[in-house]
């Protein structure tokens, strides 16, 4: 293993800084009906799964994607089969993986996160669920469907209820929204609330429309970017996160930088800006090998530069250096 | 049918006591295979010659007989082929995987060069394991084992345990899953680079349809139904890290357009429509005549040329980049894709006919489907909708015997033909368009004016005692009718589903289709649980 690429969030060790990014790498064992499964699985450092939530849910209506300049609208809606299920079907499965495993969650109210992190306490009889990741973008049935994260209050709100259940025994990812004024901000809540890392971004807001027919595209009319056109604000979000947050600055709460990746120089655009560990998510359907591209690229660098990520984080907020570039 | 089978085979009190020995030595293990072909060879009403015991030392070449006079042992593997060709029935030639690839390079290149594309002469080379029949199958044996078929003791024993009920339940067989539709794939997904070999437009000539040829360089399995991710921008490592961007290696007419037009991002999922194998003739399936029971313990080399055919949308990006293609250009493609549909379970029923439904391009991946039946022996009947006749005409890619000039050809009705359906009695063509009469020459039963689903229910309503399985594919509305008619008959169907698709592997939940599972909807994802689905399956009313 390759100690110059080993991180931690909290107390779960990452032996690469290469995470999949909820719902584009599945829930189960998808993976392992890929050629080249082992390699993706050895550049992993942990695996994010799915939006899971209580109960069963089908999703939006089609159409439910559509390819823009350089990336992705979304409107999946979340569909997935519920936590029991969850356990019963997918889990098992997961196992095979031989990676920590970090639980994607999402849910209409407070108490629901709530309820929902018991259950994933109660149900992790083998701790193959090492941390829950909390998608704060859904929306909050209560205040009318607008989205949790863009109210720092109810964010905190929901990383405390999260907190009260799991207590230490999971880490807690927060994972912010990009569709708020000030993100640092609604960091800065997620940390009050006792989270033990954040995660961003989450998909940016947008549509499109059929010039023919006049109509909007996705079923569900607006929907969520993602790809190599939102990078530069994941980037942009991260380093301000970094440098407005003292925990952040500190690197006691690490973040996770998410958003449009899709080569081993916009992994460490991510890293330089603050993030310790990098999610990848809709670039994987285009480029099948990313993970273990990214991880080889990753390796020279770091071997050819003499560096360790641990020390690369955060770097563009200090001096200008020299490097080989990747 | 009656068949000839040569082997390597000693008389039968011999390899009895041989078998006692079980599999511990190379001699043993050859008596062992053939007391196990002996007991399918009786099943198939197979007539046997017996080879020498030399055999078992190696000495393939030298045949003797016990039935058929003629060969003899000192003649050379030459002459006793010439002999099997004179003989009207066809000759099965089995030979062991382990007996040299010298030897049988010599033995299949004979068979092959006096067999003359007649398919009279099938050399069957026997596996001790499935790693070994893999190897076997990659294609650069293609050349080693020159058309032949591959085949190992277990798919042997299966097969008899299954139709014979014998007592062979010391031999490990392997366990094969229930379902028709699984996830056993033979090869798993993987990004391949393809090389294009032709891109084809089909039909009149604001040509909407194209016909794409590729190689891969890894052969590779696909099964009917399944499907193709290709990424329709050539560039070479497009998407590899260490390129800033998709976009920095975009061919320059493209760039050019590059603030102001759109360019894939994703890649695009099609249907396979056919597949090649090496050394086999285009028309091998309406040559090839084994018998079902045979077929079914039997493997070609992995193909490692493919077709697709693809439709042009009006204002389709990909489909669009896809015409620009040309020989030599490389792409890279996710395959192979979707559920696996079990066909050799499938044919072990006794169906009468086999149906496919299909409308527009729709029937290009039922195309590959005939294919793969027809190697079994299945008869299957054709039913197809298409715009008008000139539709159907492309220039074909050059045969030998046309060094310089394409030949015409016809899109669907050539290669169904190639795979042994006969043009006037097996292939229903509704043309939705009026058109000349005169061209038509072949095609009887020709239906101008109707959509397909009119003439398939009429057929359907004059043959409802028959066993069918239907397969369909087409507009939405078009398989919704075909659903339709085959419940009326009670026709177990399946349809190819077709949805917006982003990763191609299941985990991004956008390719999902309206499903029904013990009284239950569901959204199912068609790159994952499908896209063959079954009909009564699909919500047909959302
Ligand atoms: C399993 C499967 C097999 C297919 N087999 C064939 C085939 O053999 N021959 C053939 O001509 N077509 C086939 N299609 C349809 C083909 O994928 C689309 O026509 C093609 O993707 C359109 O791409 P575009 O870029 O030109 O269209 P655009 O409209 O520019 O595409 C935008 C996005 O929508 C998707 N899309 C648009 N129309 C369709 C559609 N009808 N079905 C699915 N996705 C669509 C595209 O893939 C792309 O992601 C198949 C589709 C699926 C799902
Ligand atoms: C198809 C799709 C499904 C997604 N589902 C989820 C989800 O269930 N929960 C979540 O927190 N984020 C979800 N996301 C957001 C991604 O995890 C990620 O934050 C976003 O796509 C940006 O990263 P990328 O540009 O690398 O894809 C989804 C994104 C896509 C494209
Ligand atoms: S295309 Fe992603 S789940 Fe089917």
């Amino acid at each position: 293993m390759n100690k110059n690429l080993r991180v931690r969030i909290k107390n779960v060790v990452l032996k690469t800084p290469l995470l999949t990014s909820s719902g584009t790498s599945g829930s189960r064992d998808e993976i392992n009906l890929m050629q080249n499964r082992n390699k993706i699985l050895a550049s992993l450092g942990a695996f994010v799964t799915k939006g899971v939530s209580i109960n069963e849910s089908l999703g939006n209506k089609e159409p439910r994607i559509v390819e823009v300049r350089s990336g992705i609208l979304n409107s999946i809606g979340l569909q997935n089969k519920g936590v029991r299920k969850f356990f019963e079907e997918d889990v098992p499965e997961l196992r095979k993986y031989e990676l920590p495993v970090v639980v994607n969650i999402s849910a209409s109210s407070v108490s629901e996160f709530g309820e929902l992190s018991e259950r994933i306490l109660n149900y992790n009889t083998h701790s193959i669920i090492k941390g829950i990741e909390i998608n704060v973008s859904c929306p909050n049935i209560k205040k009318g469907g607008a989205a949790f994260g863009a109210d720092p209050l109810l964010v905190e709100q929901v990383v405390k209820e999260v907190k009260s259940k799991v207590h230490d025994s999971l880490c807690i990812i927060t994972k912010l929204s990009p569709n708020v004024t000030d993100i640092t901000q609604i960091g800065k809540a997620a940390i009050n609330g006792g989270t033990d890392a954040l995660s961003m971004i989450n998909t940016l807001r947008g549509m499109a429309i059929d010039v023919h027919s006049g109509m909007p595209v996705l079923g569900n009319q607006i929907g969520g970017l993602s790809g190599p056109c939102i990078k530069p604000v994941g980037v942009y979000m991260v380093f301000e996160c970094f440098r407005k947050i003292p925990e952040c600055s500190r690197k006691e709460i690490p973040i996770v930088g998410i958003g449009g990746i899709s080569n081993c120089s916009d992994a460490l655009e991510y890293i330089l800006a603050g993030a310790t560990a990098v999610g990848i998510g809709t670039q994987w359907f285009i480029n099948n090998t990313i993970f273990e591209d990214i991880h080889k690229d990753l390796a020279t660098y770091l071997r050819k530069n003499n560096e360790t990520i641990e020390n690369l984080i955060g770097k563009a907020h200090g001096h200008s250096f020299k490097k080989n570039p990747c | 049918m009656q068949y000839n089978l040569l082997a390597n085979y000693t008389n039968d009190k011999e390899f009895k006591a041989l078998v006692r020995k079980k599999l511990s030595n190379i001699k043993s293990y050859n008596a062992f295979c053939f007391a196990v072909l002996n007991i399918l060879i009786r099943k198939l009403d197979i007539k046997t010659c017996y080879l020498n015991k030399k055999c078992f030392d190696e000495s393939l070449l030298s045949f003797k007989t016990d039935g058929h006079s003629s060969l003899t042992e000192d003649k050379t593997v030459t002459e006793n082929c010439a002999f099997l060709l004179k003989n009207k029935t066809t000759n099965l030639i089995f030979s062991f995987g382990h007996q040299g690839a010298e030897n049988l390079q010599n033995l299949s290149n004979h068979i092959y060069s006096l067999d003359n594309n007649t398919f009279k002469n099938i050399h069957i080379v026997l596996f001790k394991s499935s790693e070994e029949l893999d190897k076997a199958r990659q294609v650069n044996k293609a050349t080693v084992y020159k058309r032949s078929f591959f085949t190992t003791c277990y798919d042997i024993c299966e097969k008899i345990i299954e139709t014979n009920k014998v007592d062979v339940k010391k031999i490990p067989s392997k366990k094969r899953n229930s379902t028709l539709l699984s996830d056993k794939r033979r090869d798993l997904a993987g990004l391949h680079m393809v090389e294009i070999m032709d891109n084809i437009p089909v039909g009149k000539e604001d040509s909407k349809l194209y016909k794409l040829i590729f190689k891969t360089k890894e052969p590779l399995d696909i099964m009917p139904g399944q499907f193709v991710m290709i990424s329709t921008l050539k560039e070479k490592n497009r998407f590899k890290s260490k390129t800033i961007q998709s976009i920095s290696k975009v061919k320059p007419d493209i760039h050019n357009d590059l603030q102001t037009k759109q360019i894939s991002y994703l890649k695009r999922p099609f249907g396979i429509y056919r597949t090649y194998y090496e050394n086999f003739s285009d028309d091998y399936g309406s040559k090839l005549n084994i018998e079902k029971e045979l077929a079914a313990i039997l493997y070609t080399v992995k193909p490692n040329r493919f077709e697709i055919v693809y439709k042009v949308l009006d204002r389709g990006v990909g489909t669009n980049e896809l015409t620009r293609l040309v020989k030599g250009d490389k792409v890279e493609m996710l395959a192979p894709l979707g559920k696996v549909f079990d066909v050799r379970k499938f044919v072990k029923e006794e169906w009468d006919e086999i149906h496919i439904v299909g409308g527009g391009v729709g029937i290009a991946p039922l195309i590959y489907l005939v294919q793969v039946l027809r190697f079994y022996n299945i008869k299957v009947k054709a039913f197809i909708g298409i715009e008008d006749y000139k539709s159907l005409i492309y220039k074909a890619g050059r045969t030998k015997s046309h060094e310089n000039t394409r030949r015409n050809a016809r899109i669907y009705i050539d290669d169904l033909k190639y795979f042994g359906l006969s043009e006037s009695s097996d292939i229903y063509v509704s043309f939705l368009c009026d058109t000349d009469a005169v061209q038509f020459k072949g095609i009887k039963n020709v239906f101008k004016g109707s959509l397909v689903t009119e003439p398939y229910s009429e057929y359907l309503r004059k043959h409802n005692h028959l066993k069918i399985n239907t397969f369909t594919c087409g507009p939405f509305a078009m398989m919704q009718k075909v659903h339709t008619v085959t419940a009326q008959f009670n026709i177990k169907t399946y349809v190819l589903m077709e949805k917006r698709m982003a990763c191609g592997i299941g985990v991004c939940f956008s390719c999902v289709c309206k499903t029904i599972e013990n009284g239950e909807n569901h959204n199912s994802r068609v790159c994952m649980e499908g896209p063959i689905i079954e009909s009564k399956q699909i919500n047909w009313n959302e």
